[in-house]
This record gives structure tokens, sequence and C-alpha cells, in this order.
């Protein structure tokens, strides 16, 4: 029933989109954030995140708390953060959790990189 | 001012002792000198009939002298008597109010024991003393009337002779009526100790008693033949044997009273020897008592010695089997239990303090649970320990994983090793998949088991092999057994087959047939089977063997008894018309693993969307109990995985209880609601803490406690 923790990761212009699979847990915080810091030494410039998170089965606190972890980070230096594919059940858990201060949800990529690009204007 | 207030109150109470003291000497003396008059007034008679009827003596020649001077002997005798009794009695009471020390204890008793000797010795001395007294008056009186008035010595003697013999009946009487008069005022003073123990012999009243009534028959033999012999006169054989048969039985009299006094108290310390020789703390009473200080008090202070080392024995005994059977009672596990659909009902009634029968229950996973029952060959404390041992053995095979038949080979090898083949220990061992609801059954020597239907047919299930313990070689078969809705299961032990009832009539197999074959009403099992073993108790008392009963009963989902209409097919599916009070209950048990908490909530999920199809809370559901189950494993059991989470889940029409608990010792939930709070944790490294916040905002109620299941957290879901 438990479905294994994957992650992707691909660059575009000043961010780095990153498709998460499976179950978000505790356990996923290694490789999430192993992954993020990669990116950000190979392009210092990165200035968005982008999560894809459709493909996202299941999250609990353990996995809620590594997103707030993450958005906090890129907040630090300067990234902002955006997340997309988010069922409504945990788009009202993010709020819930005050994790939407931290990450602007979008219904979709495409709304996504709009939002970039108006940002970059 | 307390210690003033002390001072008082025991000022008070040692005058009110003194007063109830001075009472009891009073009473006491007030019964002696009855006896004394009594004893005096009886030798009065004796002495007019002796006087008048035997010697011929005319009532008019007494009435001027020898009556008046007896009836004062009398009165004299009587003072003198009260007046030594008041003198030796005198201390007595005092110890009595003063609530003494040993030695003036002893001191009493010794007084009170000398007293009926006193008594005996002074009677005589005083008897002796009036009698002298009164003849040498009586001489010099009538020389005064008749200068040539001569003393006709053996006329004299001979009457002198009866009048001592008559005292000496008297000192007799008074002896053993003392010796009865004082017997309660010395059992005060009990029990007896050695120091007073053997200080005379128990031969020492009946030679008293057996010497003084020969001596007085002899001086009033004497004092017949003499006055006959004064008077020229044969001895009149009639009135010689009257006198002498009336001695005789008199004497015969008091000396079967004492041996009778002193035969009771024998038999008293034979009765306590037997008793003490049976055994039981039941039989061990109270101590001997004893009114004498002879060789019987010596044995009795012996049996009393002995009795209080039993009684002191049996009592650590006691306390060593009562701990026993409290540790076995927590080794066991509840005697009632809910696992999934299952429910398990479990009785145990050790023969003795301590048994040799055991169960127990063990879940497996998510999805598998064990039940064992067993019993040691052997009673009482070896069997117990043996018990105990492999109780824990099991606990540890069980949890290694494999079938039963492995189980039952790994626990005969291990137990063979241990005990060289000197223990033999019958085991029945069932390990149940709830997802199939099949039973995988493996017999150690065990009796068959019944798989009863709800419509009360039954059938045994044969699986033969031997007790574990025999031979460290041996493999156990494993028969698969499918259980429908309904079914119970039931495994016993041979306790229960062999119980007798009084005629000798064994439970035996038809017994538990029949009552099984009544197992078809809608009764609750726990009451069920209580009420079964009320009834065998009833039959059988407390038998020869432990007895040990296990019923494993598939009940599918439970519905509460008000819920029954239509709860079946509710079961599967909406619950949309069950009234408010009625709910469709599930349960499922998990090991303390993350990641085992997911499938647990999918079939959760998948259930409230077949119970309450349109609803919107279904998600909320998932998420706040995965949460719950999460914080069970973490913070209940510590991620232990040999720790299980057990959800508990109800569903009704409009209300859904899930309580989760764990088998930690609790922990205090802590969730603040503030903005600081939020914005705090927000910045914080440590990711703790949103499993409680997302309980909280997903629940419409959720708080925790602890009942004797665990320590638990429950979430109530309004339907939305």
């Amino acid at each position: 029933m438990e479905q294994p923790f994957r992650l992707e990761s691909r660059q575009f212009p000043n961010g780095i989109v990153l498709t998460l699979a499976g179950d978000l847990t505790k356990s996923a915080d290694t490789e999430l954030f192993a992954s993020f810091n990669g990116g950000t030494e190979v392009a210092s410039n990165v200035r968005f995140l982008a999560l894809d998170l459709s493909q996202v089965a299941y999250i609990n606190s353990g996995g809620m708390a590594v997103l707030i972890r993450l958005a906090r980070m890129g907040r630090k230096v300067g990234v902002h953060t955006f997340a997309w594919g988010v069922s409504s059940h945990y788009e009202k858990l993010f709020r819930m959790v005050g994790l939407t201060e931290f990450l602007m949800l979008y219904p979709n990529e495409f709304a996504v990189i709009q939002r970039i690009e108006a940002l970059e204007l | 001012m307390q210690g003033a207030g002390n001072r008082a109150a025991r000022r008070d109470e040692a005058f009110i002792m003194g007063i109830a003291c001075s009472i009891a000497l009073r009473h006491l003396l007030g019964r002696l000198g009855i006896a004394y008059v009594a004893s005096l007034l009886i030798g009065l008679c004796l002495l007019y009939i002796e006087t008048v009827f035997i010697l011929g003596i005319p009532v008019q020649k007494l009435l001027p002298v020898a009556v008046p001077a007896a009836v004062v002997g009398c009165i004299v005798a009587t003072a003198a008597l009260l007046g030594i009794t008041y003198w030796q009695l005198r201390p007595v009471f005092n110890v009595f109010a003063d609530h003494t020390a040993k030695q003036d204890v002893h001191r009493s008793l010794q007084l009170l024991f000398n007293l009926p000797y006193i008594l005996l010795i002074a009677m005589n001395v005083i008897g002796l003393l009036c009698l002298i007294l009164f003849h040498v008056m009586g001489g010099t009186y009538a020389k005064t009337l008749d200068e040539a008035y001569m003393v006709d010595w053996p006329r004299m003697i001979g009457i002198f002779a009866g009048e001592l013999g008559l005292t000496l009946l008297v000192s007799l009487l008074l002896f053993i009526a003392a010796r009865r008069i004082l017997q309660s005022d010395i059992l005060r003073f009990q029990p007896p100790s050695e120091r007073i123990a053997g200080r005379a012999s128990f031969a020492q009243p009946m030679m008293i008693t057996y010497a003084g009534s020969l001596l007085a028959t002899l001086l009033n033999l004497l004092q017949l033949v003499l006055f006959s012999t004064a008077a020229n006169e044969p001895v009149d054989p009639v009135k010689f044997g009257m006198e002498a048969l009336f001695y005789f039985t008199l004497g015969m009299a008091m000396l079967c009273y004492v041996t009778i006094q002193f035969r009771h108290e024998l038999r008293g310390l034979i009765r306590n020897i037997r008793e003490l020789v049976g055994g039981g703390p039941a039989q061990l009473g109270g101590k001997m008592l004893f009114s004498s200080h002879d060789e019987a008090v010596e044995l009795a202070v012996a049996l009393n010695e002995l009795q209080a080392r039993i009684n002191r024995e049996y009592e650590s005994l006691e306390r060593e089997l009562k701990l026993a059977y409290n540790v076995q009672q927590k080794l066991l596990p509840p005697g009632d239990m809910t696992i999934g659909s299952f429910r398990i009902t479990a009785r145990y009634q050790p023969y003795r303090e301590v048994g040799g029968d055991f169960f127990d229950v063990v879940p497996l996973g998510s999805n598998r649970f064990a039940v064992m029952i067993g019993d040691v060959s052997g009673k009482g404390m070896p069997a117990a320990l043996l018990m105990s041992a492999l109780l824990i053995l099991f606990r540890s095979e069980i949890k290694r994983n494999g079938n039963p038949g492995e189980v039952l080979a790994r626990m005969n090898r291990q137990l063979c090793e241990a005990m060289g083949e000197e223990g033999s220990v019958s085991i029945g061992l069932g390990v149940i998949d709830m997802m199939s609801n099949a039973v995988q059954y493996a017999s150690a020597g065990h009796l068959s088991p019944y798989i009863v239907k709800p419509d009360g047919n039954f059938s045994a299930i044969d699986c033969s092999s031997l007790p574990i313990g025999f031979d460290d070689e041996l493999t156990y078969e494993v028969r698969t057994l499918q259980l429908e809705p309904g079914d119970r299961f039931v495994l016993y032990t041979d306790g229960l087959i062999e119980a007798a009832d009084d005629s000798g009539t064994m439970y035996s197999f038809e017994g538990l047939e029949a009552e099984l074959s009544t197992w078809t009403t809608c009764k609750e099992l726990p009451q069920m089977i209580d009420d079964w073993l009320g009834r065998m108790d009833q039959r059988s008392g407390a038998g020869s063997d432990d007895r040990t009963v296990v019923i494993l009963e598939l009940a599918n989902d439970f519905c509460s008894p008000v819920g029954k209409l239509g709860a079946e097919v509710a079961a599967h599916g909406d619950v949309t018309h069950f009234s408010p009070h009625q709910f469709v209950y599930r349960e499922w048990v998990i090991a303390s693993r993350f990641g085992e908490e997911r499938a647990v909530t999918v079939q959760l999920g998948e259930w409230m969307e077949q119970s309450w199809p349109q609803s919107t809370v279904r998600e909320d559901i998932e998420s706040a109990v995965a949460e719950a189950l999460l914080n069970a494993m973490e913070h209940g059991n510590k991620l232990n995985p040999r720790a299980f989470v057990t959800l508990q889940v109800q569903i009704g029409s409009q209300l859904v209880v899930c309580k989760i608990y764990d088998e930690g010792g609790g922990y205090f939930p802590r969730v603040s609601r503030s903005e600081e709070e939020m914005v705090r944790k927000h910045e914080s490294e440590d990711p703790r803490g949103w499993g409680l916040v997302m309980i909280d905002s997903l629940s419409d109620y959720w708080a925790t406690s602890r009942d004797e299941t665990g320590f638990y957290t429950e979430l109530y879901f309004l339907r939305k």
C-alpha cells in the first residue's frame, strides 16, 4: 500500500522544477534537500523553485514539515516557491499548517510559468 | 495539653478498671463463700446423720452444746476461709487492674493454682483446732458438772476420728469446688506459658482426692468400730457396710470428677494435635487454654508453640502463593478481548492459588493473531513455574514467525533441552488470518478443539500428536480451518472434562458437547461462558485440576444490540438510515512501523466511502487518523516494532468515532492555536508537532485518555 517516494528535477531559466511522486513523508527529507542544494550549487542564480505534486498520493505531517522547511529555506535565500497538482484536501491542509505563506499554489504548470514570467518582467 | 488529656484519660481508665476488678473480686469471693457454706452444711448434715442414726446418740443430748458448737465452728471456719481467700486473691485482682508485667501474671497464676491446696490445708487445720477446742472445753464443762466424770477414751477417740474424717471430706469438697470456681479466672491469664507449666503433677489432685476420701472412710469406720467397742456391743454389719459404701461412693464420685476434669483437658489436647496433623490453616484455630499447671499444660505450651510456628509458616506460604497468583494473572492476557472481527473470551480457574494451565492471545502484524492454550502436567507451584517460562517462550517464538507447527516444534526443542524430558506440556495453537478468517491450527497432545456453528452444530478437530517435552525431533501437523461469521472456536483443558460431581461422575466429552449444542442463542459470549462455568462450579465444586477455556468467536462487524436491524446490510454499505444510536464497528491492529498506517487508512477510507457515500469528510478522517496512528507509534510505542497500535472505528449515521490505542505509558499532547505559536513552529527546525495541528484542525473533537486497553487518542467526526 505504501508507495515509495521518487524525485526528479529539471531546470528552467532562473529556476528548478522538482517532480515529486509517491508518499511524501519525513523520510523524503534527505533526498529532497540533497536535490535542492545540488541545484542551487549548479546555478547560483536560481530564483524560482517549482514543485510538481500531481503524482503525490499521500502527504502526512512529516511530509508537511519537509515542505515547510524547504519553502522557508528558499525564502531565506530569495527563492520563490510554487507548487501545482495539489488536491483540494491537501490544499486545505497546507493552509491549516500555514504552508501557503511560503508556497504559492497554482492549478497547473502553465499557471506557474505565467506567474514566474510576470515576476521576471 | 494533649499529654494532660491523655494522662487524665489513663487515670479515668485505671479508676474504672479498679472498680471493675473490685466488683469481680467481690463476685468471686461471693461464689467461693457460697461453696464454703455449702460444703460445711454438707459436713454438718453428714455429722448429724452419723451421730444420730449411725452412733444412735439422741438429738436432745446434742442440742444444748454440740449443735451450737458445730454451727459456731462452721461460721468460724467460713470466716477464716474467706479471710484466707481474700488475702490470697487480692494481689491477683490488682494485677487484673494494672495491665500487668509478665512476672505479675505468673505470680497471680501461681496464687490461683495454690488457693485450692491452701483451702484444703486450712480447712483441715481449722477443723482440727475447732475439734480439739470443742472436746477440751466439753471435757472441762462435764468435769465441772460431775467431778467423777471420767473420759471414755475409746469412745472419745472414735468420735474424734469420725469428726476428723468429716472435716477431711469437707476439705476435699472445698478443694474440688475451689478448683472449679477458679477455672474461669485462671483462663483470663491464658495462654499458659513455659514458666507455669510443669509446676505440679496431674496426679496431685487425683492422689489428694483418692487418699483423702480413703482416709475419711477409714476414720468414719474406725469411729463406728471404737464406738461399738466402747459400748461393748458388736459392730452392726449393716451399718458398717452402709457407711463403708456411702463413703466409698462419695470418694469415688469426687475422684471421678477430678479425673473427668483432667480427661477433658487431655481430650482438647488430643483434638488439637489431630487438627494439626490434618493440616490447613482453617484447622489451626486458637491456642489451647488450660486451668491447671501440670504436665498437660507443659504439653499444651509445646503444642501452642508448634501451632504458632506452623501458623507462621502457613501465613508466609499463603503470602508467597498470593504473590505467585498475582504474577501469574499479570502474565496472562485479559479474559475478554476483541481483535478485528474476532471476540475472544478466556477464563482460567486454577485449582490451587497457582496452576499449570495457561493461554495467550498475541497479535501478529496487522491482520493475523495467535490464540494458544496449554496445560502443564502436574499442579501447584512446579507447574506454575513451568507455565510462566513457557508463556514467555511462546511469546518470543510466535513473534519469530512461522506456522503453528514450526512454533510448537521450536518450543518442543527448547523444552527438551531445558527439562531433559522431565516436563510434559500439551499445547493447542491457532493462528488466525483476519483477512480470510482461516485458522491454522496445530496441537501438541492437546484435547481436540471444537468449532460450534451458530445453529448449535459442532465438530471436533482431530489433530493427534504428542505433548511437547517428550522427543525433541517431533514435528506437528498443521490443519487449516475456515471460520464463518457466527462460528465459535472452542479450546479447553482436561480439568473441564475431568471435573467430577458428588457421585464421582465426570463431566466428560458428552457433557461438554451437550453444552456446546445449546450455544445457539444471541446471548453475549462472556456472559454465556460465565453462566456455564458457574453451573460447572455448582456441579463439581473446585474440582481437582485447573480449568481453562478459550473461545474465539467470529462476530464479523460488531453491531450494538439495538442496531441489529439492518446492521448486516449496513456493515458493507450505506449507514444513512441508521438511528442516532446505531453504530457499525471495525478494528485494526498494526505494528509500530512508519508506513503501516497507510494500508489501514486506505481501508478506512474505502469503508467510509461505502458508509457515507456523498460525504466530504473521508479524506479528513484518513489524514487525521493517519496522524493519530503515527503519534501512537512514535510517542506511545517509541517505534518499538513489537508494540502494536490498535485502531477502533465506529461509524454511525451522523458520527464517526475513532480510537487509537498504543501500549505506552501515555503522553501529553500539546497544541496551540495561537498565531505566535504557528510562527514559532514555522521558524523551528523541529519538524514534529504538525500532526497534532492537523488532528486538531480536521477533527470536530479529539481527546486523549486511558482505559483498561491502554492509552488512547479519540477523534470525533461529524457527517458533512
